[in-house]
């Protein structure tokens, strides 16, 4: 059964149909994760160019580093199986791309901007997940010339 | 009321803001500095005070007979870029560096500024124009910095340096040796500058 068909919600019409149409706009089956507590290590993250010094065939990407404490809130989903994505929303010119290690709670992997990956799948056996992301970001130095924010965020896609 | 309470707990996404990266800038004539290698390997280039001389004696006997080859002080011979053998020494003066910055700002400029004349002690002066110079490097078909001549008491323009580059050449210096002068150590300083936009 899913979320927007339970008659438990239907008594507060006036949120259910808020959220569904939220969840409509993905899939009928992927919900946004609550986040809240979320903590990013840096508030601005200075991306330094790979190569220092250009030349023949040269490397134009910039990178940056910045650790990630995560609390994702799967109370929604406790002790139902589930699949989990980061997803990085589109960026404004060049693409970026992050790329992280974990401590294994979630997978590792790299994903671009407008785009999303699997980092869990499996039974939620936990309400309140917390792992740590060492996330890397890299983009075409040449492109980037100003300060651009990143907006990351997590999805759940139901069976 | 319900939705605003409903939402002010929830939070769905964590922003991380990345900025540009630096700009940069590196010129080196002659003698120059690097720590930890060569740069393409993870070098990190350096200020340096030394400058470098071009110098020629010309016999008395050989006076005004036409150019006469000078040679440096300078020992480089090896691109700081990449360690290749690029220059031959004491012949060739090493000129190279580049310019680094995001965005699509326009090239900086390789430019030279001469005094008019050299200057004995004794107050003689050969004329800065008299000097001038052959560009090239080994396995350069084309030479980055074209050859040329001194304008003497004026900034000359050599290059305009494309952003995200490295550029380099290697300069032989020659003296036209066409008039008579007195006898003397006759002394002039050329300047390079790479000029951001």
């Amino acid at each position: 059964m899913k979320f927007c068909d339970s008659p438990f919600l239907k008594p507060a019409w006036a949120v259910l149909v808020g959220a569904c149409l939220y969840g409509g706009l993905a899939s009928a089956s992927t919900f946004r994760v609550d986040d809240s507590g979320t903590i990013v290590s840096q508030g601005i993250v200075p991306m330094r160019w790979k190569q220092l010094v250009p030349g023949r065939g040269a490397d134009h990407s910039v990178q940056g580093g910045v650790r990630v404490a995560l609390r994702l809130n799967l109370a929604r989903w406790l002790h139902q199986p589930v699949r989990l994505y980061m997803a990085l929303a589109p960026a404004i010119g060049e693409p970026i791309q992050a790329s992280w290690r974990t401590q294994g709670r979630l997978m590792p992997g790299a994903l671009r901007s407008g785009g999303r990956v699997l980092v869990f799948e499996g039974v939620a056996n936990a309400a309140l997940l917390e792992e740590t992301l060492d996330l890397t970001l890299s983009t075409d130095g040449r492109a980037l010339t100003s300060q651009q924010s990143l907006q990351f965020y997590f999805e759940v896609d139901t069976p | 009321m319900l939705l605003t309470a409903l939402a002010a707990g929830v939070s769905h996404g964590y922003v991380v803001t990345i900025t540009a990266g630096t700009r940069s800038l590196y010129l080196q004539v002659g003698t120059g500095t690097m720590s930890g290698g060569n740069f393409s390997s993870g070098g990190t280039p350096g200020n340096k005070g030394t400058i470098n001389k071009v110098t020629v004696t010309v016999p008395a006997a050989s006076l005004g007979s036409g150019t006469r080859a000078m040679t440096t002080n300078s020992t480089v011979t090896a691109s700081p870029y990449d360690g290749f053998s690029f220059c031959t020494v004491p012949a060739q003066v090493y000129v190279g560096g580049f310019y680094r910055t995001p965005g699509t700002a326009s090239t900086a400029t390789l430019s030279v500024t001469s005094p008019g004349t050299l200057t004995s002690s004794s107050g003689n002066t050969i004329a800065f124009n008299t000097i001038s110079w052959i560009s090239g490097g080994s396995g350069d078909a084309t030479p980055t910095i074209p050859s040329g001549t001194f304008a003497g008491g004026s900034t000359q323009t050599l290059l305009s340096v494309t952003r995200n580059t490295w550029f380099e050449s290697c300069l032989q210096f020659n003296y036209a040796n066409t008039q008579l002068v007195p006898a003397g150590t006759f002394n002039g300083r050329a300047t390079y500058t790479l000029t951001l936009p």
